[in-house]
């Protein structure tokens, strides 16, 4: 099948899905233009689900081609777990901070990116010391463990109502943003895909390994850079309204590694957005129905495409 | 005649100096083979040329610019090299390796053009891959895999190439395609090439010049000059093996008990059956001299004759001379 004509099926896809989340009355399935203020819940819903689709996938990607290894993503580096991490601090700790409440919904995404951001200069600081890869990815594990542990403790030494919030924030949505929190979660969005677009052409020059890359006259410090930039606003400011929504991040690049086979990595990108936002929505359309929670969806459909990957590959 | 690289008075090493005063130069359209031990420091030689790793002492001068004022940018159009490892993680076509060749010419938005076209047509051509052009790299032999990488290294259009360790893995079939490719780039193209390599006969028989590490310490000039001086075929005293100067062949030394001792008469006409016979006896442990009693006079292929203790025996194998000499 041409690129061209997959690519226009995707797109034919999450049309459909959106159209789907925005119309179907969901009791008597029929469609039906729904009353304003529904159909503003419903699109605020979709906007999420495209956004996430964007940002993890996109993080993803960045980070595998980096790393050369299928298994990476966002979760893996500890990029999440950190501004999880942030998002802990911010439901545990906040109500103790002096007028913390004026500016919540900012004060929720500072949290977050301060986590990732957090991560990512801890990330970076290493980077400058180690020449290893895998090493670098060991150094993500334990940063995500010691993130995991800070957030356990914060869940322990506080009151249960605010566990039962964070535990409910944990387990994703794609609702409950309203027109400020969805004007910078798009400023985010776009800041993110500069910083991606920017280091694809350098990614290019690294096709053939990092040697060859500097080979080729590129700097892999700034590369790595752009990288964690990049992967930092998204995975931090879609973990901070969104949840911390694991697996797309690393199977979404592997979906559009499949359908492409190519090592034309402009294309990829566009693939790998085109599948995150198809898959989001999909996804979405049975949050539509059923009411489970994102992360659950995403681990039903993504542990399993995990296991036949690895198993595939061997 | 033009001098494309030269490195004066340099040390290497990553944290401690492993070989210090080098002084070598590299003119246009020379091919010159740097050798020595495993882990003498040939391949972090080549890095502190490519600028992978930085010097501790010296300057390198690539064009009769000081390195450490070039870019890597600026440098990406000057050398192009090719790794020993070259691993990919995509699936990529021969010619999409071959045209990342073109990456230092290109910015971001700009697409091949015809003359970059002409360029990978041209690279591919030397290096004989036309026809594999649309193939996987992933599922090509080894040596077709270097002729890919060499080629990628050839559309980066850079005078100066540098390869690690180009011939190891090879049959010797490959080596000898690999090697006249370089002589082709050396002599028609007026490149300068530098690569390392562990066979010193196959790599001098093309190359023009020869740098060597040996101890700590660094040697350059014309191949035989340097191989003469500094005993370049020999190895450790107490090492089994020596190189026999007779057969050009390193071999398992004599063992020296005087019955052992033993003369193939030449034969100008069986030369072939001459090398074998002598080489068969040498991994035996006998020791070829001219003053030998027991004699093998090579009548033809599969016919010898042995004179041993004053009788004469005929055989006809190199097997049946070893079991009757042993």
């Amino acid at each position: 099948m041409k690129t061209n004509l997959k690519a226009l099926l995707f797109i034919l896809f999450f049309i459909i899905c959106g159209t789907i989340s925005l119309f179907l009355d969901k009791e008597t399935f029929v469609f039906k233009i729904p009353e304003e203020l529904i159909l503003q819940l419903r699109f605020s819903k979709i906007l999420s689900a495209v956004f996430c689709g964007i940002a993890l996938p996109i993080s993803g990607f960045l980070l595998q081609e980096i790393f050369k290894n299928p298994l990476a993503g966002p979760s893996v580096l500890g990029i999440s777990t950190s501004a999880s991490v942030g998002v802990a601090v911010f439901v545990f700790l906040g109500n103790h901070i002096f007028l913390w409440h004026l500016f919540s919904d900012y004060a929720l995404v500072i949290s977050a990116l301060s986590g990732s951001g957090l991560c990512i200069l801890l990330l970076l600081w290493i980077n400058s010391s180690l020449q290893d890869n895998n090493t670098f990815i060991i150094v993500g594990f334990l940063i995500s463990a010691l993130a995991g542990t800070i957030v356990s403790f914060l869940q322990f030494i506080s009151p249960s109502e605010t566990v039962k919030q964070y535990i409910v924030w944990n387990l994703g949505s794609f609702t409950g943003l309203d027109a400020t929190k969805n004007i910078i979660f798009s400023v985010g969005i776009a800041i993110g895909m500069f910083f991606s677009v920017l280091s694809i052409h350098q990614l290019r020059a690294n096709l053939l390994g990092e040697k060859y890359a500097i080979s080729l006259g590129i700097s892999l410090q700034k590369m790595k850079l752009y990288i964690l930039i990049a992967t930092g606003i998204l995975t931090g400011i879609t973990t901070a309204f969104l949840g911390p929504i694991a697996f797309i991040g690393i199977i979404i690049p592997h979906f559009s590694r499949m359908t492409t086979k190519t090592s034309n990595l402009y294309q990829q990108f566009v693939f790998t957005i085109l599948i995150g936002i198809s898959t989001m929505l999909f996804i979405n359309v049975i949050n539509d129905f059923f009411t489970i929670p994102i992360n659950i969806l995403a681990s039903i459909i993504g542990v399993p495409v995990i296991l036949y990957v690895m198993l595939k590959k061997k | 005649m033009k001098t494309v690289l030269s490195l004066e008075n340099c040390s290497i090493g990553y944290e401690k100096p492993i070989v210090s005063g080098i002084n070598a130069t590299l003119i246009e359209g020379e091919i010159a083979v740097l050798m020595g031990k495993n882990g003498a420091g040939k391949s972090t030689l080549l890095q502190s040329i490519l600028k992978q790793l930085s010097i501790h002492n010296g300057s390198i001068y690539i064009q009769n610019k000081l390195l450490q004022q070039t870019s890597h940018e600026e440098l990406s159009r000057e050398i192009a090299v090719v790794f020993s490892q070259n691993k990919l993680y995509h699936s990529m076509t021969v010619e999409e390796v071959v045209s990342l060749g073109r990456f230092p010419y290109k910015k971001w938005y700009e697409k091949l053009n015809s003359n970059d076209l002409y360029t990978i047509h041209s690279a591919l051509e030397i290096t004989n891959l036309l026809d594999s052009k649309h193939k996987n790299v992933q599922k090509l032999s080894d040596g077709n895999v270097q002729k890919v990488f060499i080629a990628r290294a050839i559309a980066q259009q850079t005078p100066i190439i540098v390869l690690d360790e180009p011939l190891s893995h090879l049959d010797i079939e490959n080596q000898f395609i690999i090697l006249s490719i370089f002589k082709k780039l050396a002599t028609q193209h007026q490149k300068s090439i530098l690569f390392t390599s562990h066979d010193w006969e196959n790599a001098t028989t093309i190359a023009d010049k020869l740098w060597y590490i040996k101890s700590d310490s660094f040697h350059s000039g014309n191949v035989e000059d340097v191989a003469l001086e500094r005993n370049l075929l020999h190895i450790d005293e107490k090492s089994d093996f020596s190189f026999n100067y007779c057969l050009h062949k390193y071999m398992q030394k004599p063992v020296n008990e005087e019955n052992k001792s033993i003369y193939v008469l030449p034969n100008g006409r069986e030369e072939e059956a001459y090398f074998w016979v002598q080489k068969a006896l040498l991994k035996n442990g006998f020791d070829i001299q001219i003053h030998a009693e027991t004699r093998i006079e090579i009548v033809e292929k599969n016919t010898y004759k042995i004179y041993h203790n004053h009788s004469v025996e005929n055989v006809d194998s190199i097997e049946k001379i070893i079991r009757y000499l042993t």
